[in-house]
């Protein structure tokens, strides 16, 4: 059976590199998921309590809760297979960047 | 223009920004990743006007490349920065002092510090920053004496924009707006990127 992705986006405001990250994961998520996802849109400058628990560094955060591990991306999601990769939505998923310095996330 | 590597530098320094940010006013801060533009002085799309009076940090840089970044921001979010770095009651500062500048020239200091870290390490260029120092002077001025020192010529001057927006959760809801520029000879960005793409293969 499919499980249902829960994702959160966090993003700052109406910048657009928000715009821009809103656009691209629900063109992908449309395309690869249909209505099998729950994407939860949060402005830090409305919730911060929200982005204080979730420990947030820097917008666009789009944080995959499940299935599980629960993944980080960072930045406006325009590289469509660094998002395909950290949803685990490939077959084959490519070498991510990520490391110490980055607080252990994929930019 | 847009360039890959640098736009991924771009990020992870405000990563590490965000980082040195949160130990500066011990407690969470958030920045915004706005896309880098690169392009002639001419061509920038500064969100001030020329004859506004503005806060500018300034660092210059030398090393193996030259250039000066500069962290612009209008007088009153340089007064609500000073509230945010020193501690104060949110809306007291109206001027700032010694110790108010010191603060904005630190502030300065921990974001080029982070940006050009990340060139370094990535790119294998040693870049030295000076002491940043704080002025307030219009736009048009800044850019002037900025250049003059860098170069004669205005045309061998390449510009990396961005906006650098961050937020504060303890401060609900407010965005602090600054502009972070970043100027370097033509000859020393291309080494630079040529690096990028060598150390990328």
């Amino acid at each position: 059976m499919t499980k249902k992705y829960i994702l959160k986006l966090y993003i700052m405001g109406e910048t657009a590199n928000s715009q821009t990250a809103i656009k691209n994961l629900n063109d992908i998520l449309e395309k690869e998921r249909k209505d099998l996802y729950t994407l939860d849109v949060v402005d830090v400058l409305k919730d911060p309590q929200a982005a204080s628990e979730d420990k947030i560094l820097a917008t666009p955060t789009l944080i995959k809760f499940s299935p599980g591990p629960a993944k980080r991306i960072i930045g406006d999601l325009s590289d469509r297979v660094k998002v395909m990769s950290g949803l685990d939505l490939t077959d084959e998923p490519k070498q991510l960047v990520n490391s110490d310095e980055n607080f252990g996330v994929t930019i | 223009m847009q360039n890959k590597n640098l736009q991924e530098i771009h990020e992870e320094a405000c990563i590490k920004s965000s980082g040195a940010l949160a130990r500066l006013i011990g407690g969470q801060a958030i920045v915004d990743i706005a896309k880098q533009d690169i392009g002639d002085i001419s061509e920038l799309s500064l969100p001030f006007d020329s004859a506004e009076s503005i806060a500018v940090v300034c660092l210059p840089v030398s090393g193996k490349v030259e250039g000066a970044a500069l962290l612009m921001f209008s007088n009153q979010t340089a007064f609500d920065l000073s509230d945010l770095l020193i501690k104060k009651e949110w809306g007291t500062t109206k001027e700032l002092d010694e110790l108010d500048k010191s603060a904005l020239e630190e502030l300065g200091n921990i974001i080029y510090g982070s940006y050009f870290t990340t060139i370094s390490n990535r790119a294998g260029i040693k870049i030295v920053g000076y002491a940043p120092r704080l002025s307030f002077d219009t736009l048009e001025t800044t850019l002037e004496q900025t250049l003059r020192k860098l170069t004669q010529n205005q045309e061998d001057v390449v510009a990396l924009e961005t906006e650098f927006n961050f937020t504060v959760p303890a401060f609900k809801g407010h965005l602090f707006k600054s502009y972070f520029l970043v100027l370097f000879q033509t000859r020393h960005l291309e080494a630079i990127v040529d690096s990028l793409e060598q150390v990328a293969v």
